[in-house]
């Protein structure tokens, strides 16, 4: 999807003000943050795996290269084929050329982060190719024609009644809106997909690992969708970042501990599927033809400075699940795929700073999600590093950048500041004393629209101090 | 002109600073030197592998029975379907393992070359790990991977022999077989589920709607 | 003149009290030096203290973050501790100074020097100072709020606890989600006031349920956040800072945006 990302702004303040968005996003906190939880306690040594989540992928980014030569090496000798995009028009074309080869008329899709990010179903579309989402958030949405609103729930922001009536239009063409049973529309999904599942031509999976050692990769879902885009078309295609290498099966362990955990508040997720290659010569079931597309856009770009630290990120979520920001506005304020603290720091990154100059700074730097991190990325102080980058670029606002630099120049000023602290506290102390707050005050406003701003209580601190201290030494 | 392959790898040689390339075999130190080759963190239990295996897939909504030969399995199918609507017809997976069972008369069985037309799967699995209560299944031609997920009912025979601790422990034994890895490697932990309609745990999304496994305590 | 700091004292402590208490609210400054000589330290409070800089390192202006932080570091010299009263301005000096300067050998050292002597109030009196509370009374129910930067860069989250846990008369109800943010957020709150405003009415609502007479934290910038909102919607629980509440000064000053009627 194209970035609407410098719309941040005008969407946040939509997203406040819809009752049905806000209803959706109290269930993600009430829902992931105690599951999560609860799994974390009973772990013996959580901070321990976290640590170590952090090493492998570390060790992994800086033998990026090695790994991934070995990967592709493995993934040949199993029957498969490696392709690398270096842009998201590079991946669109390679993942239209492969449905062309084999004349793809539909595609199923597993939920894939790359794949919304390369845009891939707009150009599976613009080439005549149908895709189907089988994810059931993914399904919704889609049918909905709206994009993710969170990396592992997709359709959080949706309610029963809204899926009921798209349900009821897309399967049924009535607008019936009599609200519908959880299992009722489960279940006509479910029908629905099955006859996509056992159609399509070409099964399009994301990839949660991708392991060197085997040339494997992993792919974690609780529906079983997944497992039947890979296994019943006749070419499986997996569409992954580079970032999701590590050297071996005992290191995918770690990262599959860490994201069941994260993401769901699960010990393991329903189904995790280790996927190596195409059908072997004697299996009876199984695709004809596997490809694995690396994608770079961006990522090879993060991998030389500070940066490099977001690309230990596995996609859990658990940023986003823990962010009172995400919390207040959900994820589509955020303008792309990735939404949340993990997505202000990647959104800029790959779209660009200066398309994107709210994201960074929406954030009270609070530090939540940076404490939930299964790999320890430092996300406030990455959003900060990209405040300054914006500074830097001079594409930071023009009243903060004043404001700064004025307020600046007194604050290295201790005498001339105290001066000036002493006349304005003094003015605004005889103002407010009386009702110890003010409801309105010039160039208050934006705090002043949603709360009181209490009065100084009188001289500074400074002042009186020192008065004291001259008394007291009388 | 270059390859988007050779760009990439251009760029992450230069990003990292490369002198160098260091060789698969340096990777792999600097790893062990990194990591330390001492276990990970990673769940601990008091009571038994067994114990906890099945703990941990029945908190998943998968169910167990447990017989004592490859005999008895059959009947253990028959009595788990008895007050299902899941019919007669079972497709069973061709595994060795599998061919001594003796079916009752009860039953239609096929075996399964895969699951497009399959209500009731039996398949069989190659390990068990009792820190999640997972069951590995193996593709291959005596185990269609579309077995284990089209059915309604999917049912999966376990020795008891092959419940294993860990993840890693299972890793250890398959490097050492000349076919791993197969194209399909499956956990599975529970049936299919999903949460996506407003965080409500529905089973029985695209998968299977239960799981059961039929425990075999006989050696092979 | 209490009977400790007529003896020789502890040590010295230099008191930053951070702009918000110099600007707003010297109470807590006086409540923080309180505590401290109460506990045997000699206090002073340098004259050339004006902010930590934190405004202006969080907006991504680094150079006048860094030319700040190098004036703490001169002012704050020589001090045996410098102390606090606040996590979110603890947190700057002693995290961030030392990477803001990570370029400047000789600073970044400055810095890392400076950190290892500076503490959050609550954190100096529970761990350095091995200060039990008495003595001070305050009837009614308190619930108590974690500033983030002091709960996650600091980790002060006992401390406090064990500290008000000494006023007598006082009960400690915990509210839902302590562990979230106000909205405060620095110049996040006005940089984007509706989303901080649904944060702290979220905040406020917590507050609320435990029935609480008394909102407490470590930051005056939540606390202003918080009690702005409680005034706004004209609820009767009241805001101070911990400090307050333990030098026993929160029985003679009025609490935070209350006026003297
Ligand atoms: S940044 Fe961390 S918490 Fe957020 S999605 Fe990535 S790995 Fe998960």
């Amino acid at each position: 999807m194209e970035s609407r990302a410098h719309l941040f702004k005008p969407s946040a303040r939509e997203a406040l003000d819809n009752p049905d968005l806000q209803q959706a996003l109290r269930r993600v906190q009430a829902g992931f943050v105690g599951k999560r939880k609860a799994l974390v306690d009973q772990f013996p040594d959580f901070e321990g795996l976290r640590d170590r989540g952090r090493a492998i992928k570390d060790h992994t980014l800086a033998h990026l290269d090695v790994y991934l030569e070995q990967f592709e090496a493995r993934v040949t000798e199993a029957g498969g084929q490696v392709h690398w995009a270096e842009t998201q028009q590079e991946a669109q074309q390679i993942v239209v050329d492969i449905c062309r080869q084999v004349s793809a008329r539909m595609v199923t899709k597993g939920k894939t982060m790359a794949g919304e990010e390369v845009q891939l179903n707009e150009a599976l579309d613009a080439a005549g190719v149908e895709t189907v989402e089988t994810d059931l958030g993914e399904y919704i949405i889609q049918l909905a024609k709206e994009p993710p609103s969170h990396i592992i729930a997709p359709a959080i922001h949706k309610t029963r009644q809204q899926i009921t009536d798209l349900f009821n239009e897309h399967h049924h063409g009535t607008f019936n809106d009599t609200l519908r049973e959880v299992p009722d529309l489960v279940n006509e999904a479910r029908g629905i997909l099955r006859e996509k599942f056992l159609s399509a031509d070409v099964g399009i999976t994301g990839a949660n690992c991708l392991v060197a050692e085997t040339g494997s990769m992993f792919l974690v879902t609780n529906e079983g969708n997944g497992d039947l885009t890979h296994s019943l078309p006749r070419v499986h295609v997996a569409i992954a970042g580079i970032e999701k290498l590590v050297p071996t099966l005992d290191d995918a362990s770690t990262v599959l501990r860490l994201l069941a955990r994260s993401a769901t508040g699960q010990e393991m997720t329903a189904y995790t599927t280790m996927v190596t290659g195409p059908r072997r010569e004697a299996d009876t079931d199984g695709p004809d033809a596997f490809h694995v597309v690396l994608i770079d856009n961006g990522r090879t770009r993060m991998l030389g400075g500070r940066f490099r630290e977001m690309l230990r990120c596995i996609r859990c979520g658990a940023c986003m699940n823990h962010c009172p920001v995400y919390a207040a506005i959900g994820g589509h304020a955020y303008g792309w795929v990735y939404p949340g603290p993990m997505g202000s720091v990647l959104t800029p990154m790959i779209v660009g700073l200066d398309k994107t100059r709210d994201l960074p700074n929406a954030c009270t730097l609070n530090g939540r999600c940076q404490s939930v991190c299964p790999v320890r990325i430092p996300l406030p102080d990455l959003l900060r590093d990209l405040r300054e980058a914006q500074y830097d670029e001079n594409l930071t606002g023009k009243p903060t950048r004043y404001g700064l630099g004025i307020w600046a120049w007194f604050a290295l000023r201790p005498r001339l500041y105290a001066a000036l602290a002493r006349v304005g506290v003094g003015l605004l102390g005889r103002l407010g004393r009386r009702r110890g707050r003010f409801r309105r005050l010039p160039l208050a406003s934006a705090w002043t629209a949603g709360r009181d701003l209490p009065a100084p209580q009188g001289p500074t601190f400074q002042a009186a101090w020192r008065n004291r201290r001259r008394e007291e030494s009388r | 002109m270059s390859s988007p392959r050779e760009r990439i790898l251009g760029k992450i040689r230069t990003a990292l600073a490369r002198q160098t390339v260091p060789t698969a075999a340096e990777a792999s130190s600097s790893r062990l030197a990194t990591l330390g080759d001492g276990t990970p963190q990673r769940p601990v239990w008091t009571e038994s592998n067994l114990e906890r295996f099945t703990r941990c897939l029945e908190a998943a909504s998968g169910t167990l029975v447990r017989v004592r030969t490859v005999g008895e399995i059959g009947q253990a199918v028959a009595e788990y379907l008895a007050d299902k609507p899941a019919g007669q017809r079972v497709h069973v997976a061709p595994n060795p393992a599998l061919e001594a069972v003796d079916w009752p008369e009860t039953l239609t069985v096929e075996q399964a070359t895969h699951g497009r037309d399959a209500l009731v799967g039996v398949s069989f699995a190659e390990a068990g790990v009792a820190e999640t209560g997972s069951l590995a299944v193996l593709s291959g031609p005596d185990n269609p991977t579309t077995l284990s997920f089209l059915p309604d009912y999917h049912i999966v025979v376990l020795r008891t022999a092959d419940v294993v601790p860990y993840f890693e422990d299972i890793w250890v034994r398959m490097r050492e077989r000349h076919d791993f890895p197969p194209r399909s490697f499956n956990f599975i932990t529970g049936p299919s589920r999903t949460a996506d309609v407003e965080q409500t745990l529905q089973l029985g999304a695209h998968g299977p709607r239960s799981l059961h496994v039929v425990l075999l305590e006989e050696a092979p | 003149m209490n009977e400790q700091t007529l003896t020789q004292p502890r040590g010295t402590v230099a008191l930053f009290a951070t702009c918000l208490v110099d600007l707003f609210r010297p109470s807590v400054g006086f409540a923080s030096a309180q505590l401290l000589e109460q506990a045997g330290y000699a206090v002073d409070v340098p004259e050339a203290q004006t902010c930590c800089g934190q405004p202006a390192y969080n907006s991504g202006d680094r150079k006048h973050a860094k030319a700040i932080a190098k004036q703490v570091i001169e002012s704050f010299r020589g001090y045996d501790y410098v102390v606090v009263p606040s996590g979110s301005c603890g947190g700057t000096i002693t995290t961030h100074y030392p990477d803001l300067l990570r370029d400047e050998a000789s600073w970044a050292q400055a810095a890392r020097e400076l950190a290892g002597r500076t503490w959050e109030l609550t954190r100096f009196l529970v761990e350095v100072a091995h200060v039990e509370i008495s003595g001070v009374q305050l009837d009614g129910v308190t619930t108590y709020h974690d500033s983030c930067a002091g709960l996650r860069e600091l980790g002060i989250r006992t401390q406090p606890r064990q500290l008000l846990a000494g006023v007598e008369g006082l009960e400690l109800r915990e509210m839902a989600d302590t562990d979230v943010c106000c909205g405060f957020g620095g110049t996040f709150c006005v940089k984007y006031p509706e989303i901080s405003e649904r944060l702290v009415s979220d905040k406020v609502s917590n507050i609320e349920a435990t029935r609480a007479d008394l909102v407490l934290a470590g930051d005056l910038g939540c606390l202003f956040n918080i009690a702005g909102r409680l005034k706004r919607m004209d609820k009767p629980v009241r805001a101070y800072h911990i400090a307050e509440v333990l030098a026993g000064t929160a029985r003679t000053v009025t609490a935070i945006g209350e006026g003297e009627a």
